[in-house]
């Protein structure tokens, strides 16, 4: 049964092979998987099929790399875009200043 | 989770206005409280040893890095402080990595410092070029490979504190040769971290609960407890409910070896009361361990009529491999404290039954030591032995039969006094363990028990001993065989013997002494006390040579696959 995870990577160097490294030796093998920027980091989302091991304490155990800010399970498949995504792909469409310049009319208003 | 805070380096010590990169991490290194650091020299790392002399760090130069890794491993068992190794780049760096594997599973804090080739040069395949950091990756708790020489406070800080936090292990730092000799500025600040306390989890109320519900309870107890400076606590809360107790390989010590409560070391070897006690309990108490496969046999018929009550400070190893009924993950000493004050005082009457049980098991199976001939009866001389070393001895060993035996016979009344590779079983850990354990505690008697298998891995670093005349006495069993593997061979692959014999090893006493060391051999029953005496009477570092049966074996064992209340006996040789 594939599991999902969201897993928010501090700047360091080699945090994402680490992680993966660990997830693959606690047994689960990643079904698919989505990398991105966020913020000064980067957030990871996995699918992974853990052959009857617990989801729970792979998350644990990653959770304790200092490389990782954030652990999470989640329902959605690493491609699919969250009401998140699609609030951030929109907001990418504005130019920045604009977005500035409306805030700043909203807030004299 | 820590909350770093400046401190102006520069004030402290005059310095000029700028200094080299390597100069700097010397400089971080005696901030940092590091007193003594186990290596080896080369091409890559030369900036950091040009940098030691006159630093006030001593330095241990091992003959093999693996040595230093090791000793630096023994070191920190012994102090609770992260123990330091270096090594240069290439061949050097990967001679660490079983030393960095054996910390790893041990959860052991330690610091390796590696020299790394120049910045540009790296990904180039430069001459003692190797991916360190890229090998070590899955084998230490962080890692590191600094970039910019101003980042050299800040990560040996954070590495210095990651390697004792919480569940301690070991940091990798890889240090390219440019950012070694750069200069920087000297008026650098250094950050410092601080653990922010975890609060007790309510659930201790339902573990009192179930303690004062429980007709056979029993505490199991782990190296986490010595790792986590948790003796006392322990101890009080085993002397205030009156419940037996037995012991992992790394948690013999936790509570004294003599006490009336403990039954022993459970698993594979362990003996034959605490495995049947673990069998029979209705209640464990897991403090500080792990369920490792060694101590459990087959696990799903491991206590099969036990709940769980699982204390430890990693929280990711609570329900990895049995489900916990209830779990108190975070501080030890914190968690022990608040349960110690909700249970119930001496439940010796209510549990009377079970600790006859206990006590009865206890006189049933009590070790023997009246094994037949005149050959020089192992267990009976590492009691001798450990008996005549006295309550404040340390005593390392190596891995294979004799490191079942030590932990059968000797006796462990001081936390930290027992060093083992119980995770790796890393034959060679016992020589450069014990000169780290010396160093740390210079006063107090520090043994080796090796074997001639795992003393000719790491046998250089006899000459470690002798150039600093590091007061180790080894006792070295010699059954001029593998003798675990052919102990197996014998019982599980019917006596087809393959690659196990060692009966052409060198004379040991001779080595010895070529070494510089003094030395003795004996090899009959008579011979024993009168050798036990010179090896704790003649100063300065000596090997005491031990001719045993071959044919000895390690009782009682638990079959591979088997349940623990499974355990073969067979004849004492």
């Amino acid at each position: 049964m594939s599991v999902h995870f969201e897993i928010r990577l501090k700047p360091a160097e080699g945090a994402l092979l680490r992680t993966l490294g660990l997830i693959q030796r606690r047994g689960f093998a990643v079904t698919e998987l989505a990398l991105r920027e966020a913020g000064e980091g980067q957030l990871l989302r996995l699918a992974l099929d853990g052959r009857g091991r617990c989801p729970a304490v792979l998350a644990r155990q990653v959770e304790r790399l200092h490389d990782v800010a954030s652990v999470e399970r989640v329902e959605h498949e690493p491609w699919q875009a969250t009401v998140a995504d699609c609030a951030r792909a929109l907001a990418s469409l504005v130019p920045a200043n604009v977005i500035e310049q409306q805030m700043t009319a909203e807030a004299n208003s | 989770m820590n909350q770093p805070m400046v401190r102006d380096m520069s004030r402290q010590s005059p310095e000029p206005a700028t200094m080299t990169g390597a100069r700097l991490l010397v400089r971080c290194l005696r901030e940092l409280g590091v007193d003594t650091v186990f290596g080896y020299p080369g091409g890559a790392i030369m900036p950091i040893y040009d940098a030691l002399p006159g630093s006030g760090i001593r330095h241990i130069l091992t003959r093999h890095e693996q040595g230093a890794a090791l000793a630096a491993d023994g070191y920190a068992r012994v102090t609770r402080r992260a123990g330091v190794c270096m090594a240069t780049s290439g061949p050097g760096a990967t001679n660490l990595v079983t030393g960095l594997a054996n910390s790893m599973l041990d959860s052991v804090p330690v610091v390796a410092i590696t020299g790394q080739v120049a910045t540009p040069m790296m990904g180039t395949d430069a001459f003692q070029e190797v991916d360190v950091f890229g090998i070590t990756l899955p084998i230490v708790k962080h890692s590191y490979i600094i970039r910019e020489t101003a980042d050299i406070p800040e990560v040996l800080a954070e590495a210095f504190f990651l390697a004792t936090d919480g569940r301690p292990g070991p940091v990798l730092i890889d240090v390219p040769k440019d950012v070694t000799v750069n200069e920087v500025d000297a008026r650098v600040s250094m950050p410092q971290f601080r653990t922010t306390s975890q609060p007790v989890p309510p659930v201790v109320a339902d573990a009192a609960r179930a303690m004062a519900e429980a007709q056979q309870p029993l505490f199991y107890l782990g190296g986490g407890i010595e790792i986590a400076g948790a003796e006392d606590a322990v101890r009080t809360l085993v002397a205030r409910t009156g419940f037996p107790a037995v012991s992992t390989l790394k948690g013999l010590g936790a509570i004294p070896t003599d006490d009336p409560l403990f039954m022993g070391m459970l698993g594979m070897h362990g003996s034959g009361a605490a495995n049947l006690a673990v069998q029979a309990a209705d209640l464990l108490i897991v403090v500080g361990a792990r369920f490792d496969d060694r101590a459990t046999g087959k696990l799903d018929k491991f206590a099969p009529n036990a709940r769980v009550i699982h204390i430890d400070a990693d929280a990711a190893e609570i329900g990895k491999l049995r489900h916990a009924d209830v779990a108190l993950p975070g501080d030890l000493v914190a968690n022990l404290a608040a349960l110690t004050q909700r249970i119930e005082a001496d439940a010796g009457q209510r549990l009377a039954a079970w600790c006859e049980h206990c006590a009865a098991l206890r006189r049933q199976h009590a070790w023997r030591y009246d094994a037949p001939g005149d050959l020089i009866y192992a267990p009976a001389l590492l009691k001798a032995m450990s008996e005549h070393a006295g309550a404040r001895a340390t005593i390392a060993c190596d891995v294979g039969q004799h490191q079942m035996w030590v932990a059968q016979h000797c006796r462990f009344n001081r936390p930290r006094s027992h060093l083992t590779s119980g995770g790796l079983g890393t034959m060679g850990y016992g020589l450069p363990a014990g000169i780290g354990a010396k160093l740390a505690r210079p006063d107090d008697p520090v043994l080796v028990v090796s074997g001639d298998g795992s003393i000719m891995m790491n046998i250089q670093e006899l000459a470690t001993l002798k150039r600093y005349d590091i007061d180790v006495r080894i006792v070295l069993l010699d059954n001029s065989s593998l003798g675990m593997v052919r102990q197996w061979q014998e019982l599980f692959f019917d006596g087809n013997y393959s690659e196990i014999d060692l009966s052409d090893n060198p004379d040991f006493a001779a080595l010895a002494r070529v070494f510089g060391l003094k030395s003795r051999c004996i090899e009959t029953r008579d011979q024993v006390d009168d050798a036990l005496t010179w090896l704790f009477d003649e100063p300065g570092p000596s090997l005491l040579h031990v001719r045993i049966d071959p044919r000895a074996n390690v009782w009682p064992l638990v079959p591979p696959g088997k349940s623990n209340a499974t355990m073969m006996e067979g004849e004492q040789r």
